[in-house]
């Protein structure tokens, strides 16, 4: 039986106007909820506390969120075990524990379905050769810190023609691979990597003119980097610095750097940069601005905390997800770029401190 | 060419200026020299003058710095700042002066000296608490070189109003040139040895981390360290006692967990209720019931300070995780979050006015969680022997003081285990025979 998402999933990801999109989007949050409402009693509970009713949904911003750092303290499921296939974890940066995601063959296909949908509409349908500034041992490895770098990578590869790993072991770059790549110098490329990584290696090769002189070579290539900002928010660097640095380095337009946010709890679905900066919705999924304070829905062009909601997940409830990530939405529709639909930013954080004191005990 | 270090000097000899300086030897140097005025002063006149201090505070600080400032007011009074002393000193606070008799000793009478330079690294969660220790430092005639948090208006507006009074004997400009203010980076090292190096006492107040650095920074041989913190608080009431106090103890709760936003030392994090009733119902009514407090105090008294959005993110993530598996009783937005839930044992402390409310079937239990990092417990317990008797067996392994609910943020001797006073003298005998 088609499922009302399974449509949604067959429409381009940025053809229909936010009014336009509206109704279709609805249907289909309206129906995962139901799903989850009905097959998972912790979700139900969770949205009787809430006192939510998904029979009553007027609209998105009704349905109650969950934080996504839940995953990392409880297992959410929506189908049975049996039907699990594969277990993603996300990277733990902000706490010692990695977010863990069930998914069921259903929803593996909706994020394949909607990451090649979304991706292509801004490299195009042809594939690439893919340059990974990673390990190729990162796609080989079990290892549960590395898994959430690995499933990215996996994820992405569905856009190569072939693919190679530059970094080595210490992910340093390995010269000895770079200089085995003679032959793609003619192909057309995607250097893909996670954006610490990318910029670890930018700065540690700055001056290094055999790089220059190999990426030279290499016509224009895509430059897409994920993995968001946390990591490197001790060294301020600027994105423009970043862009700077890639450009220079890679040999690429920075019109054709292009950084992609998304996470592991809602997989399938990213937001990458336009030409223009700003970050494109898809049909697959729609977001609010919180207000941090009170948790109100933001007027467009005030800053929050971001909410996600996509109907893809089917194994487990995450449909709508408060991030801790601050955005605002800058408008609708009407992005030079051409794409419809809603298109956001990421906001710096406030620079306020949480008070350290004599109550700050590292364990009890 | 090494590198140039410098602190910014904020208050020296009476006066202010947020000046950026690099050799701090030279305010050491300059507040050294009012170490002969200092010890010239008379404690009877030191009491006037801390009571009349208390009084201006009280009178026009107020309604700056909320109740946080009342305590300070209140430790302040001549009265019981006697009473502190007696405590610290043996019963007898001419010791201060001169040399007196102790005990109907006649062999030796007792005089006690300062120790000299007091050096207080002031954490930024709770600067109106080290307040305490300045003025427990100046009462028993020690010089304070203070390293204040990075934000530090209150804290230095506090002690530059000391200008502000003055009694019979004692100008509070004097008393203010026995008083160093500075800020130091956190990872200024060297600095911060220079202050550690200097001091003959060295009191901490601070987390886990800023003590440790503190307590690694090279001293002198008999330096004196009194540390506070990082200590972890929290409460205990049984049903009986809640029979009759169920409105009285959620309020007074609220104020102990609102005061400094739950970041101080003393501040609850944890709520047990002894309970027998499987149900847990006066448990769960008393949840409720520290809730409507919560917001009463939050509204009328105590409002929230600014939060982090990281801290916002792990309270809504709390608030999710009891939804689950408690019952979570939440402000509409972020400012305050009571969580009941049957687990066992201390919660994790998350801060920022979010406390735990558990039912526990033997008050005494709670002795199996303690340690040397438990300060206060708050108590709410019908029968005063049964509390005699949980107190005792529960300290034996950690918890400091026990005061009742309502009470936990007032200061008072002993603090974290020590009578600060006793530890900022050198006690000095002579021989009386001849």
């Amino acid at each position: 039986m088609t499922e009302v998402i399974d449509e949604l999933l067959k429409m381009k990801p940025f053809s229909l106007k936010y009014l336009e999109k509206k109704p279709h989007f609805m249907k289909c949050v309206t129906e995962s909820i139901k799903f989850h409402y009905t097959n998972c009693i912790d979700y139900q509970n969770y949205c009787k506390k809430k006192n939510f009713d998904p029979n009553k949904i007027k609209d998105i911003s009704d349905i109650p969120f969950l934080p996504i750092d839940i995953f990392k303290k409880i297992t959410l499921l929506s189908v049975p075990k049996s039907e699990i296939i594969k277990i993603v974890k996300s990277s733990s940066t902000t706490s010692n524990l990695p977010s863990i995601i069930h998914l069921d063959k259903k929803t593996v296909n909706r994020q394949i379905i909607s990451l090649n949908s979304i991706i292509t509409d801004f490299i195009g349908k042809e594939k690439l050769q893919f340059i990974i500034i990673d390990n190729k041992k990162t796609l080989e490895t079990n290892n549960d810190n590395l898994s959430s770098r690995n499933s990215a990578i996996r994820g992405m590869l569905i856009f190569a023609k072939k693919f190679n790993c530059i970094l080595d072991e210490n992910l340093k770059l390995d010269l000895e691979i770079l200089s085995e790549l003679e032959n793609i110098k003619n192909s057309k490329s995607c250097i893909f990597g996670f954006t610490w990584l990318i910029h670890q290696v930018l700065s540690q090769n700055e001056n290094n003119e055999k790089i220059k002189e190999f990426f030279s070579k290499i016509p224009q290539s895509f430059i897409l980097h994920i993995g968001g900002w946390k990591k490197l928010s001790n060294l301020s660097i600027s994105k423009q610095e970043f862009n700077e640095k890639c450009s220079n380095i890679f040999n690429t337009n920075p019109d054709k750097i292009i950084d992609v946010y998304g996470m592991t709890e809602q997989l399938g679905i990213v937001y990458p940069d336009c030409k223009y900066g700003n970050k494109h919705v898809p049909m697959f999924s729609e977001i609010l601005i919180r207000n941090i304070d009170s948790l109100e829905i933001q007027p467009d062009g005030k800053s929050g905390f971001i909410q996600v909601i996509s109907p893809i997940p089917n194994s487990y409830p995450g449909t709508s997800l408060i991030t801790d990530d601050i955005g605002e939405i800058l408008g609708r529709d009407n992005c030079p770029c051409g794409r419809k639909g809603t298109y956001f930013i990421f906001k710096k954080r406030s620079e306020i401190a949480d008070p350290k004191g004599c109550g700050d005990t590292i364990d009890i | 060419m090494g590198i140039l270090l410098t602190f910014r000097n904020i208050l020296s000899n009476g006066i202010s200026y947020e000046k950026d300086e690099d050799n701090l030897e030279t305010s050491i140097i300059n507040l050294k020299s009012k170490k002969e005025w200092l010890h010239s002063q008379k404690i009877d006149d030191l009491l006037d003058y801390f009571d009349a201090l208390g009084q201006y505070w009280k009178n026009n600080v107020d309604e700056n710095f909320g109740n946080n400032l009342k305590y300070v007011s209140e430790f302040l009074s001549r009265k019981n700042l006697v009473k502190e002393l007696k405590i610290s000193l043996r019963g007898n606070i001419s010791s201060l002066d001169k040399f007196v008799n102790l005990f109907d000793d006649n062999e030796f009478s007792y005089h006690a000296q300062p120790r000299g330079i007091s050096v207080h690294w002031i954490a930024g969660n709770v600067d109106v608490l080290g307040i305490f220790s300045v003025i427990q430092a100046l009462l028993t005639k020690n010089l304070c070189l203070i390293k204040v948090p990075k934000n530090y208006s209150l804290f230095k507006n506090l002690i530059l109003s000391l200008k502000q009074v003055s009694t019979k004997k004692i100008d509070g400009k004097d008393l203010l040139n026995c008083i160093t203010l500075i800020y130091i980076d956190r990872s200024d090292l060297k600095n911060q040895e220079i202050l550690s190096k200097n001091a003959d006492i060295r009191i901490a107040w601070g987390g886990e981390e800023a003590v440790s650095t503190i307590l690694s920074l090279k001293k002198n041989f008999f330096t004196e360290d009194i540390i506070y913190g990082p200590k972890y608080s929290y409460a205990i009431l049984d049903s009986e006692f809640l029979k009759d106090n169920l409105k009285d103890s959620a309020q007074k709760l609220a104020l102990d967990v609102s005061m400094f936003d739950q970041y101080a030392c003393n501040s609850p994090h944890t709520i047990f209720i002894e309970n027998n009733d499987p149900n847990f119902s006066i448990v769960k009514k008393f949840a409720k019931e520290l809730s409507n407090s919560m917001e009463s105090v939050n509204r009328l008294m105590l409002p929230k300070s600014q939060t982090s959005e990281k801290k916002l993110m792990e309270i809504l993530s709390l608030r999710a995780e009891y939804d689950f598996k408690g019952e979570v009783f939440a402000s509409k937005n972020m400012d305050w979050t009571v969580v009941y839930s049957e687990d066992e044992g201390l919660a994790n402390p998350c801060f920022s006015r979010v406390v735990f409310v558990r039912p526990i079937k033997n008050a005494e239990e709670v002795g199996k969680f303690h340690n040397r990092k438990i300060q206060s417990i708050g108590l709410g317990i019908a029968n005063l022997e049964k509390q005699e008797k949980i107190i005792d067996s529960i300290t034996l392994s950690g918890g400091d003081r026990c005061p009742s609910i309502g009470n936990m943020s007032k200061f008072h001797s002993p603090w974290d285990g020590i009578f600060g006073m006793d530890r900022m003298v050198r006690w000095i005998s002579m021989g009386n025979k001849k």
